[in-house]
């Protein structure tokens, strides 16, 4: 019996942070605070310790919020990709194909291609028609990490019709690289 | 193609600050946006006027000329070459006519291409200032928080400075060193250890000079696109420094038009890393002490700022961590009365000024799990003890009041939504740190 309590034991201590792990909830000032950071966002390990419904819905009011920094905006749409959310992809779709902010635009592409992969390379590929060339470029490089033949006829043929020289040579970089 | 042109610009501000005071962000139309070039100073080469891709702008008013020198500066020496076998084995080297005390300062380089490498010891006759212990991942030593990034086994080069700061000089002998090394890829390499010397009278103020890679998107940069962009840049940087005495004396400003590096600091954190020891690689051979600033109008991964080493490796060109990266990106936001562009510009020197301070010795005051601290008396610690939410980060909000208002804190503190804008501190033994590294003349 006195063996069984210490196994008892251990096994929660073993296993307790696992389950504690995904109950934090964090303010929406702290969360835009911690997605701040001077270098960079936090790793998958901090997004592992939060409570999924509320992050998710946090995450995606931050992204939505035009009041926040888009720094914080653009790092809150990368970070739903830790989330597996239909919703939120969503809204990271239509924030790359509507947002009149060209660097939300190139973020949410980028984020698009983390988040949904190849299944998001028609949406992809509608950023390289984009009016601004930062975005295009954006476009251009979730589409060569996605990868794929239909990433590849995409870059292909828009190839043809841009017209600015380094959104051009990184099509061409991100072609061969594809090969 | 890269044209060469020089301009000068006075951009010595007014005013200043004492420790504690907030003063980055200036009402709008004060003195901090009256940015103004002095005419008779403005000496434009018709060249850089035909070459609007590629134009190198030199704003320092001594200089006619910037290109770079094959010499190396006065002052890098390289004293010897040792073989670091690999798989952490150590490798001790005698490092002779270390210089400190007197206004005197040394730097220790270790350059090792191809190699991870990090220190084992450094030594000088009975002290041991730094022991890092392998099989227990232990340190120790007098003086070891000071150098907690010579044990990161993430780079090829490093900088060791002797002393610390300059204040700490008396604790730190002239003569011979012992460095042991250790290199933690599977393959020897060969390390190149250099010294770089300073002589400083007066560690009271000083200046450093900013060398500005800008590079472009089809020809421009949508942060720094003229002269006045730089120059506001130059201006915002060096009204945050002057609290500690410092201020930016020179930029050198060259534009660059290359798909390759653009391509490749849009990619992951591992790509810039990449780019940016490229990038630093390629400095090789520069005459000037400027420290190498690479602004991309696009980073990847969310990230804005990269520093090669902490501290960087002084005016010393051509090692894997002679730079620093950061984004020059337009972000569409109006802030606090300024305009979008200008906001821009405010954003970009404010990362300037964190990865700067990087490259000049700074750690963050508390890291952002709450743990370590820098091993300074006078910057507070947020410690796990403010982590109110159990997130495991100590966030802006959660350290407000104890260290947010630092320049060196790890993220923006947060009010409704916004950052501050007043994390501009820099403490008087900050500033000492800043004030001995051989960036600052």
């Amino acid at each position: 019996m006195k063996h069984l309590f210490f196994a008892l034991i251990a096994f929660s201590l073993v296993f307790a942070p696992a389950s504690f792990a995904q109950d934090v909830v964090v303010a929406y000032d702290n969360l835009i605070s911690v997605l701040s950071g001077r270098h960079g966002m936090p790793d998958s390990a901090y997004f592992a310790r939060l409570e999924p419904k509320s992050a998710t819905e946090t995450l995606m009011k931050i992204a939505g919020d035009e009041k926040v920094f888009p720094v914080a905006r653009a790092r809150a749409m990368l970070a739903l990709a830790y989330f597996k959310s239909g919703e939120a992809a969503r809204m990271v779709a239509d924030k790359a194909a509507n947002d009149k902010n060209p660097y939300m635009r190139s973020s949410a592409y980028e984020a698009l291609g983390n988040m949904e992969g190849v299944n998001a390379v028609k949406a992809i590929g509608e950023g390289l028609k984009d009016d601004d060339v930062m975005v295009r470029l954006s476009a251009i490089r979730s589409l060569g990490r996605v990868g794929g033949p239909e990433a590849k006829k995409l870059i292909e043929d828009n190839a043809q019709v841009e017209k600015n020289p380094t959104a051009s040579a990184v099509m061409q970089k991100s072609l061969e690289q594809m090969r | 193609m890269i044209i060469y042109g020089s301009l000068s610009i006075d951009a010595r501000m007014g005013g200043g600050g004492v420790f504690g005071t907030v003063f980055l962000i200036p009402a709008k139309g004060s003195s901090m946006s009256a940015l103004r070039l002095k005419g008779n100073w403005l000496r434009l080469r018709s060249a850089a006027l035909l070459a609007p891709l590629s134009l190198v702008l030199n704003a320092c008013g001594a200089s006619s000329d910037n290109k770079p020198s094959d010499t190396p500066p006065s002052g890098v020496t390289l004293i010897g070459s040792v073989t670091l076998p690999g798989n952490a084995v150590k490798q001790a080297f005698t490092v002779p006519g270390v210089e400190s005390g007197g206004g005197k300062v040394t730097e220790i380089v270790v350059d090792a291409p191809g190699g991870r490498v990090y220190v084992d010891t450094l030594s000088a006759s009975s002290t041991t200032f730094f022991d890092y212990d392998y099989g227990s991942d232990s340190v120790s030593g007098v003086y070891y928080p000071f150098y907690r990034f010579l044990l990161s086994p993430g780079g090829a080069s490093l900088g060791v400075m002797i002393p610390v700061r300059h204040v700490s000089s008396g604790n730190f002998p002239s003569g011979d060193y012992t460095i042991t090394l250790s290199n933690v890829s599977a393959s020897p390499v060969t390390a190149n250890i250099y010294l770089l010397k300073k002589n400083d009278p007066d560690f009271s103020n000083g200046g450093i000079t900013l060398n500005l890679f800008v590079y472009t998107v089809g020809g421009s940069n949508p942060v720094i696109a003229s002269v006045d962009d730089a120059q506001a840049i130059k201006n915002y940087i060096s009204n945050i420094y002057q609290q500690v005495g410092m201020t930016v004396n020179a930029l050198n400003v060259e534009f660059r038009d290359d798909p390759n590096a653009v391509a490749q600091a849009g990619g992951s954190v591992g790509d810039i890393s990449a780019f940016l020891e490229s990038a630093s690689r390629g400095t090789a051979g520069r005459g000037d002490t400027g420290i190498n600033c690479f602004l991309m109008p696009q980073l990847g991964g969310g990230l804005l700022g990269l520093d090669g080493a902490i501290p960087g490796p002084g005016f010393q060109h051509g090692t894997a961590a002679s730079g620093l990266v950061a984004a020059a990106t337009s972000f569409g936001f109006i802030f606090a009365g300024y305009t979008a562009h200008e906001t821009d510009q405010l954003y970009l020197s404010f990362t300037l000024a964190h990865e700067v301070g990087h490259y000049l010795g700074l750690y963050h005051p508390s890291e952002k799990y709450g743990k370590p601290h820098d091993p300074l008396s006078d910057t507070p610690e947020c410690g796990l003890q403010y982590d109110t939410n159990h997130d495991g980060v100590v966030d802006g909000p959660e350290c407000r009041g104890v260290n947010t208002q630092f320049l060196m804190f790890w993220t923006d503190d947060i009010r409704n939504g916004q950052p501050t804008g007043d994390q501009t501190v820099i403490s008087p033994q900050q500033g000492e740190i800043m004030n001995t590294h051989p960036s600052v003349s």
